[in-house]
């Protein structure tokens, strides 16, 4: 039957393309209110005075919340670190913060209400670029971080206190600057990535509704459901079962949902009300709420007239905006992958989470990492073409390979990332050396290919639980927290099992998380999934799959490793004839035809790093991938089309391998968007494109005319079926490949800001001696 | 969105007698610019008067003398593959193609575009380059107003209160007019104009009879570039270099999102250079 390795249909995909899907927004309760929220209008204020009294007296409003709601609650929460206030306390940290959240009987009454909540500020300085808030003299977001609301993850992290660095992180080999001083040649450069928005089509969303025992219920669009369970068991001095969180399709997420954003604000409110209360963002209010870190890199790397590279130094200032959420992790894991894929014997890699007066930021597809990528990839091509040497022949010469040791002291598993870049290259037929040294042509039109490689990890240790439930039929149910999220995670989770338990996919039913019935998995994120959940859904279906082969070998009357589950029966191996239905042969282990039987695994990984040290283990798997691009320069206006582009990822082994294609896809798209086009503009803190019309995503007519995606398989020792993660992998080199390809199309004229727009490169060719005229 | 009143009137001087009474009343057509500044909050009106209803308004004619008439609520899309367009004024047809998306065009109507003064459009530079009017309508009487006259500004036009454009009146070119639009982005395919050029001429045997040059979504509004010199000319090289060295002159750029006003002023002199290199071809 072989599910694995298949391009089965899409579980949920036919609702999904005739609509018939309910995502949070759809959701309707009996007597449900509407929330909307009371914004700062300013990036920094301390917060005189907020008076809700005559917004209650409103016809049609039910309740408000404002900072004196927070009593005998934890006012304050956040993954890493517990700085992020329900509503806003003291002050306002940037322009959006909700300030206070109002139930009405309708949307439109609560958007009246609005501005009858009295509040007065008193403005502050405020920070907004990374690298003025890093200074000691800048204007300090957490004043009073050290006293009330330090760091809870204090083992894993180096926090800062005093100013504006929230963390750092730093790793080193070597002897960076004995390196450089043994080096031929030194390239130091600066490069920037602007902050852009995930895109989620769904906005955040949820709907909130205490139970009369004191019970909090909520449905939510998030990437984590047991995360979000566990801040509001923190915030509302809860258990773990006095909170359930339930999760119905997810409209996309691309880490935008990951943490818990809207829903504490909620549950308060829907307390307040007591009657369920439902809060959809509308699309300004998203870029108020999350975006991904802006940053800027500096990187430095010492080589020697052959191409070896001796020494590299990397210090990363990521913009986390007004609160640490993810801000941390992300510094960690841009950091030990800032020098790339590359054996470089000596190096010293530093990455600073920054707090600024922006929106929030959090995860976003390929965390952290795509900073780094920028900045390596393109100093890459830099050095092959000081060196006369092919870029693609100088980075093979470099890459890692299976068994190396990393800079985090862990040896490499499962490298398959030569292959990806081969046949990246090869899928755009990448002429060698030529492609650099090509004579800058008279054309106004011009041509020029580049590649690009990245390695990251996934979040490790972390742990996920699977439950299966065989029913007395032969069906089975599979009991996941995991998000589907568009991702395709129903579809790769039934195939998994469906081998297991020799089950066709319409025997399968995989739940949706339900904090109440669905057992603990750490988060839909950092492409997790298939191989964290797809290894414990496959332990779980091996234990029925054993109970069921130690009841038939009883009554088939043969040795159990004689027996195989397939077609959904139990078989003697090369015996036809002798078989028994997983319904009969459910009735012989239970001893009832009716009944539920139950196979569950709890996979944990092992791992972490030494904060102090950086070394250890970062990951249970690595991601490897490359990108290929094509592009064509106006040298006139500057504008740029890519022509064709390839991506390959080692995904380990493709569960399906279609999904995977869909997923490379997307990440070349959302790549070629943060390359070329993408940027959240502010004016002193307030957003000016805060929507799909100014804030324009790459439309179908940008997409290249050609596109390929390729699968390089070298499975993973513990993977489901060898399988590793494949959702972010193909993200991180999008946007240098683009900028090789440019900067080879201009002969070595390179923009190092993105995204690469036309008056950047016009600008660039005037450095360069003058944009053809 | 705050909460408001619809109307649906179904003529035009039923909406005209409503705009002309009510305060905080908008009229709205296709919606696509007027409730993105509504979910914005940049208007808040209590009542909306929709057009949509008003049938004799979406209808195209044309006259060998006295040229086109489009009803203001004629969607752009019905500009863009109108035969009669197509036929007489061609330029004006790829100038509609090339705005937003096939579903915006949809809905997006010609007189709203018109009205909505956004300076980062496509139909407004072909169309005064076309010498288009307009008919602004109230409950009293119509007027016409010259389309270059009626834009007067980013978001500014010279609508009087209680008034409503009611239609576009494009004059018949003079034979042999032959014209061309360029739109350029510099981000998305789908997003708004940075510039856009629109150039007509009248050739004759290689030789430049008449010419006009008109740049949009650069200045607040549309720009008229003198092209005088180009008369009783071939267009070679040389005249072509000072006509986009002209325009780039004569241009206000604004710093926006879409570029800054040094690389506009630039673009505007190669695209000039190149949409009028393209009249020898047309």
């Amino acid at each position: 039957m072989a599910l694995v390795g298949s391009d089965v249909a899409m579980v949920g995909g036919v609702a999904k393309v005739i609509g018939a899907v309910n995502y949070t927004p759809d959701l309707l309760f009996p007597r449900m209110l509407h929330a909307k929220a009371v914004r700062s209008p300013y990036p920094h204020a301390r917060l005189l005075r907020v008076d809700a009294r005559n917004a209650e007296k409103y016809p049609g409003v039910v309740a408000v919340i404002t900072r004196d709601d927070l009593t005998g609650l934890n006012p304050y929460f956040g993954p890493i670190v517990d700085d992020q206030p329900v509503v806003a306390t003291d002050r306002v940290r940037h322009v959006g913060e909700p300030v206070a959240l109002i139930a009405a009987e309708s949307r439109e009454i609560a958007e009246e209400a609005l501005a009858l909540v009295d509040v007065e500020y008193e403005e502050l300085p405020a920070v907004f670029d990374i690298l003025e808030a890093a200074k000691p003299m800048a204007p300090v977001l957490h004043q009073d971080r050290n006293e009330t609301h330090a760091g809870v993850h204090k083992e894993e992290f180096n926090f800062h206190l005093g100013g504006n660095v929230c963390s750092v992180f730093h790793v080193e080999d070597g002897d960076v600057e004995k390196g450089f001083r043994e080096s031929d040649e030194i390239l130091e450069n600066v490069y920037s990535l602007p902050s852009v928005q995930h895109g989620h089509i769904e906005p955040h969303a949820a709907v909130a509704y205490w139970e009369p025992s004191g019970k909090l219920v909520i449905h939510s669009a998030c990437q984590n459901p047991c995360g979000v369970q566990e801040q509001l068991a923190h915030i509302f001095r809860l258990t773990e079962n006095q909170v359930r969180v339930v999760v119905p399709y997810v409209g996309g997420g691309y880490g935008g949902k990951t943490h818990a954003r809207i829903e504490p604000a909620l549950a308060l409110l829907a307390r307040k009300a007591r009657r369920p209360v439902q809060w959809v963002l509308t699309r300004d209010e998203v870029f108020l709420t999350g975006r991904r870190y802006g940053a800027v890199v500096n990187i430095k790397t010492g080589f020697k007239r052959d191409g070896s590279l001796v020494a590299r130094r990397v210090e990363i200032f990521y913009d986390i905006g007004a609160y640490a959420l993810n801000g941390p992790v992300n510094a960690k894991t841009g950091c030990y992958v800032s020098s790339g894929p590359y054996n470089i014997p000596n190096r010293s890699l530093t990455t600073y989470s920054v707090y600024t007066n922006l929106p929030p930021t959090g995860p976003f597809r390929g965390v952290g990492v795509s900073h780094g990528c920028w900045a390596y990839e393109s100093e890459m091509d830099d050095i092959a073409r000081r060196v006369g040497m092919d870029p693609l022949e100088l980075r093979l010469k470099h890459l890692v390979k299976e068994g190396d040791i990393f800079v985090t002291g862990e040896k490499l598993v499962s490298v398959g990332i030569a292959d990806c870049l081969r046949r990246a290259a090869n899928a755009i037929g990448w002429r060698g050396k030529d492609e650099q040294t090509s004579p800058p042509s008279k054309n106004k039109i011009v041509r020029g290919k580049g590649l690009a490689v990245t390695i990251k990890s996934t979040t490790t240790p972390t742990t996920s639980s699977a439950t299966i439930r065989l029913n007395s039929d032969g069906t089975a149910v599979l009991m996941t927290s995991s998000v589907e999220i568009g991702q395709g995670a129903l579809t790769a989770l039934a195939q998994i099992v469906g081998d297991e338990l020799g089950l066709p996919m319409e025997k399968i039913t995989v739940t949706f998380p339900d904090t109440d019935v669905t057992p603990y998995d750490k988060s839909t994120s950092s492409s997790r999934t298939t191989f964290h959940m797809g290894q414990a859904a496959q332990q779980a279906a091996r234990k029925i799959r054993n109970q069921l082969l130690e009841a038939g070998a009883k009554k088939l009357e043969a040795r159990s490793e004689d027996l195989e589950l397939k077609d959904g029966a139990l078989c003697v191996k090369g015996v036809p004839d002798k078989r028994m239905s997983i319904a009969e042969i459910f009735k012989a282990t239970v001893g009832s035809s009716v009944g539920s039987l139950f196979g569950s695994h709890c996979f944990h990984t092992e791992g972490g790093l030494d904060p102090r040290t950086g070394k250890g283990k970062a990951a249970v798997f690595w991601f490897f991938s490359a990108c290929a691009a094509e592009v064509e320069v106006d040298r006139e206006t500057g504008k740029v089309r890519v022509l064709r582009a390839a991506t390959a990822v080692d995904v380990g082994k493709a569960i399906h391998p279609r999904q995977c294609a869909l997923q490379n896809e997307g990440s070349l798209l959302s790549g070629l968007g943060s390359a070329l086009f993408e940027e959240l503009a502010y004016d002193n803190g307030q957003p000016i494109n805060s929507n799909f019309l100014e804030y324009m995503l790459p439309s179908l007519e940008d997409h290249p005319q050609e596109f390929t995606s390729l699968l390089v398989e070298t499975p993973h020792p513990e993977g489901p079926f060898g399988a590793k993660g494949v959702g972010e992998a193909a993200l991180p080199p999008v946007a240098p490949a683009i900028g090789n390809a440019i900067a080879n199309a201009l002969g070595g004229a390179r923009v190092r800001d993105l995204p690469v727009k036309p008056h950047k490169i016009i600008a660039a060719l005037s450095r360069q001696g003058g944009p053809l005229t | 969105m705050r909460r408001f009143e619809l109307v649906e009137p179904a003529t035009l001087h039923e909406a005209c007698d409503i705009l002309a009474d009510k305060p905080d009343v908008k009229p709205i057509a296709g919606g696509t610019a007027l409730l993105t500044l509504i979910k914005h909050g940049i208007f808040a009106p209590k009542l909306l008067v929709n057009l949509n209803k008003i049938k004799s308004a979406s209808q195209i004619n044309y006259d060998a003398g006295k040229g086109l008439r489009i009803g203001a609520l004629t969607s752009i899309y019905d500009v863009e593959n109108s035969p009669l367009v197509r036929e007489h004024y061609p330029v004006l047809a790829d100038a509609c193609h090339v705005v937003a998306n096939i579903r915006i065009r949809n809905m997006a109507t010609i007189g709203g575009n018109l009205a909505h003064a956004d300076y980062q459009s496509d139909p407004p530079t072909v169309l005064v380059a076309l010498n288009a009017s307009v008919e602004a309508m109230s409950a009293q009487s119509t007027r016409l107003i010259h389309l270059k006259d009626f834009l007067r500004g980013s978001y500014e036009t010279a609508l009087e209160p209680g008034e409503l454009l009611s239609a576009l009146v494009v004059p018949p070119t003079p034979p042999g007019l032959r014209g061309t639009y360029i739109k350029f982005t510099t981000g998305s395919s789908e997003e708004r104009p940075c510039a856009g050029i629109a150039a007509m001429a009248i050739m004759d045997d290689g030789v430049c009879k008449e010419m006009r040059l008109v740049v949009g979504a650069v200045s607040p509004r549309p720009v008229c570039v003198e092209t005088d010199i180009a008369r009783g000319e071939r267009l070679g090289p040389k005249l072509v270099e000072r006509i986009a060295a002209e325009a780039a002159r004569v241009v206000d750029p604004i710093d926006d999102l879409r570029g800054p006003a040094d690389y506009k002023r630039h673009i505007v002199a190669v695209l000039v250079r190149r949409a009028i290199n393209r009249l020898d071809h047309l």
